[in-house]
């Protein structure tokens, strides 16, 4: 029996076995998905390599979702469009396109854009500032060293930037602005935003066995050479490295053992068609905002009746998602835009929570071509590019290397309507599947239309022709990154988890992944945060 | 009368859901070039795009019944016989097939097959010249902070 059983190998319980395993304790780290060869699984050297990232698990059957609020005809000017194909979401209703995760060893590490972010210092505040969501019960001096260490387990490029304060400079160079972004960049100018590299999990320069990027701009669809700081090449690599990690994939945590003496005593999971029990003397749940308090609510028992950890009735309360706009247009003059890094430059002047007049909570503004998926031949022809015949292949290859994209993401604040709960339907071992619920108020619609604002006038501002899309969670649900639904607190009543992530009751439970977040940020990627609460508390869990 | 839910329209009910016809399969072959004909690149017939639409029909719900009311109403449209018909002529009626009524027929028709068309069309490396070079990866492009071409 090993000392830890970490729940979930993504970026949080990567992490947490990571320094687990340095400070001498023995780690079992199970993923309820597979393992990812990035050399032989990843598509982008063959010729269908335009394919979605290649999931091995289809992560969309594993979660149900609430039907979604109702549209109104006043807010039309937020509805998603493309030139070609009209409306994506033409009925009454907002619609589901997904919480998008990968469920394998790595987690989403393995598909996102690498963005390894801060938290803006004010946005731990957020309710003080803006009277609007929730404070964290730490402060950003005691998350810095763990962001600095973080930074450098990963490798993170980037340049310091002033409302960030860092104890040390990041480990590696930043990337150059690729020539789209630069272009782009005249946009921002025009609105008086400064931009800087944005700081990203992908090598500029050589690391161990570790290349540095060649601007292959697919890091959504796996990185093949491993120069993206994926928990799996990071983390969970060196974790092994120390001999006291195990990794057990496809092993299904299904539910949690109480005592009677608030100590979790067991773990069932189902593994190669087998129900087996493990046990550890302490546990670190780490499966997401979506898994994570399904676990715990599934759960329930005589010693935990509403749910293990539940004892607020908090757990899957105060769901957090992703709040995004992106707008795409033609650019006049041929940008290569299809090359470089996802999201390579970024403007921070309007993350702070109280920094736009009129909305509470924080903004980030960045190039987007590759989130929305505009980098390859079929995605010109399908989306960009209207007509047939002669002529658009005559149009395809002028217009080829000229889309210019940008997105804005924003706080997402909790709403008594936005929650994850247990669904009537039933997976495959019999148990309830977690159920999303989510609802934008007035003042999200709000925020979104701010974003969609400010990305058409970038547009403009840099001299792109007529937008010919826009996408936007006004009509579609459709998150990367959930927060919130076991939060933090000093306040065993209205909180899960204590400020080192510890269950408030369970003495051997602790819970390191984003639904500990007392409130999501101004648009920051969370997968830094994350690594770092985890880097914390995993300290302390050694230390005790 | 067949029913095409799950396209949003309804079938005329005229046409055998044979795909292996060869008159439905020429038909198609004359289309799939409308939509992508040949230049510097192959048309889409050339890469075999007709045989791969119809390979891909039986595990789609409605598309077979799609592709084969579509191509009869292509053949009556082109009086008679599309794949015979003189290029001007198959101009014209496909230009009348994406300028109908939303949710008919032809519209469907149309608009579904583009789409897929490109889609197959684009995934081939045949069709990428004057694109891209080739896959992302192993070479990626250390020159994305350059002007595209740019050679110091």
């Amino acid at each position: 029996m090993n000392d830890v059983l970490v729940i979930g190998a993504g970026a949080g319980g990567g992490a947490a076995a990571y320094a687990l395993c340095r400070a001498g304790l023995t780690v079992t780290l199970l993923d309820a998905g597979p393992t990812y060869d990035p050399a032989i699984d990843y598509r982008l050297d063959e010729p269908d390599w335009e394919s979605p990232f290649p999931a091995k698990v289809p992560s969309e059957i594993f979660y149900t979702m609430a039907q979604l609020q109702e549209l109104s005809s006043e807010h039309d000017d937020l509805r998603s469009w493309n030139h070609i194909t009209g409306r994506w979401n033409p009925g009454p209703r907002r619609l589901s396109s997904g919480y998008h995760h990968v469920r394998g060893v790595g987690g989403s590490t393995l598909h996102y854009t690498g963005e390894a972010h801060r938290l803006h210092p004010r946005a731990l505040r957020v309710a003080s500032l803006t009277g609007s969501g929730t404070d964290w019960p730490i402060d950003y001096e005691a998350l810095e060293p763990f962001y600095a260490e973080a930074e450098r387990i990963v490798g993170v490029a980037g340049i310091a930037e002033p409302s960030r304060p860092r104890s040390a400079p990041y480990p590696q160079p930043p990337h150059p602005p690729g020539y789209a972004s630069q272009a782009l960049r005249r946009g921002f100018d025009r609105l008086g935003l400064s931009t800087s590299p944005n700081s990203l999990a992908i090598l500029s320069e050589a690391r161990g066995t570790r290349p540095p990027c060649n601007g292959c701009n697919g890091c959504l669809r796996g990185c093949p050479i491993g120069d993206k700081g994926s928990a799996d090449v990071t983390f969970i690599r060196q974790a092994l490295a120390t001999g006291r990690c195990t990794i057990r994939p496809d092993c299904e945590a299904l539910l949690l053992e109480t005592g009677t003496d608030d100590r979790i005593t067991g773990l069932v999971v189902a593994e190669g068609g087998v129900r087996r029990r493990l046990t550890a003397p302490y546990i670190v749940l780490a499966a997401g905002a979506v898994q994570t308090p399904r676990l715990l609510l599934n759960s329930a028992g005589p010693a935990a009746p509403e749910g293990v950890a539940n004892e607020s009735g908090e757990v899957g309360r105060n769901f957090m998602e992703t709040l995004v706009w992106t707008s795409s247009a033609l650019h006049p003059d041929n940008l290569g835009s299809h090359r470089g890094r996802p999201v390579d430059m970024i403007t921070w002047d309007l993350n702070a929570p109280d920094a736009v007049p009129g909305h509470a909570g924080g903004f980030r503004f960045g190039p987007a071509q590759a989130e929305s998926d505009l980098v390859g031949p079929i995605a010109y022809a399908t989306r960009v590019v209207a007509g047939w015949g002669a002529d658009h292949k005559r149009r395809m290859r002028e217009s080829f290397g000229r889309v210019l994209s940008v997105a804005g993401l924003c706080e997402s604040f909790p709403h008594p309507g936005s929650r994850v709960d247990l669904a009537e339907e039933l997976d495959a071992h019999g148990l309830p599947k977690p159920r999303i619920h989510s609802h934008l108020d007035d003042a999200a619609i709000e925020r979104i239309r701010f974003m969609a604002r400010t990305c058409r006038s970038i547009l403009e501002g840099a001299g792109a022709g007529a937008i010919f899309e826009e996408l936007g969670t006004y009509d579609l649900f459709s998150s990367t990154h959930v927060f919130g639904t076991c939060r933090m607190g000093a306040d065993p009543a209205a909180s899960v988890v204590d400020p080192w992530c510890r269950s408030h009751r369970w003495r051997n439970l602790s819970i390191l992944d984003a639904s500990v977040f007392p409130s999501s940020g101004g648009g920051e990627s969370p997968a830094l945060t994350i690594q770092a609460l985890a880097l914390r508390a995993a300290r302390r869990i050694a230390a005790r | 009368m067949l029913a095409l839910p799950a396209l949003g329209i309804a079938s005329r009910g005229t046409a055998e859901l044979d795909l292996a016809a060869p008159r439905l399969r020429s038909t198609l072959g004359a289309f799939v070039d409308v939509i992508v004909p040949p230049d510097a690149t192959p048309g889409a017939s050339g890469l075999g795009l007709h045989d791969a639409l119809l390979a891909m029909a039986p595990g789609r719900p409605n598309y077979p019944a799609l592709l084969s009311e579509g191509t009869a109403w292509l053949d009556e449209s082109a009086g008679g016989n599309f794949a015979t018909a003189h290029p001007k002529q198959q101009q014209g009626v496909v230009e009348i097939a994406f300028a109908a009524k939303p949710g008919t027929l032809p519209r469907v028709f149309a608009e579904f097959l583009r789409q897929d068309i490109m889609r197959l069309y684009y995934a081939n490396p045949l069709s990428w010249t004057g694109l891209i070079d080739g896959p992302p990866q192993p070479m990626g492009y250390l020159d994305a902070h350059l002007p595209p071409g740019f050679h110091p």
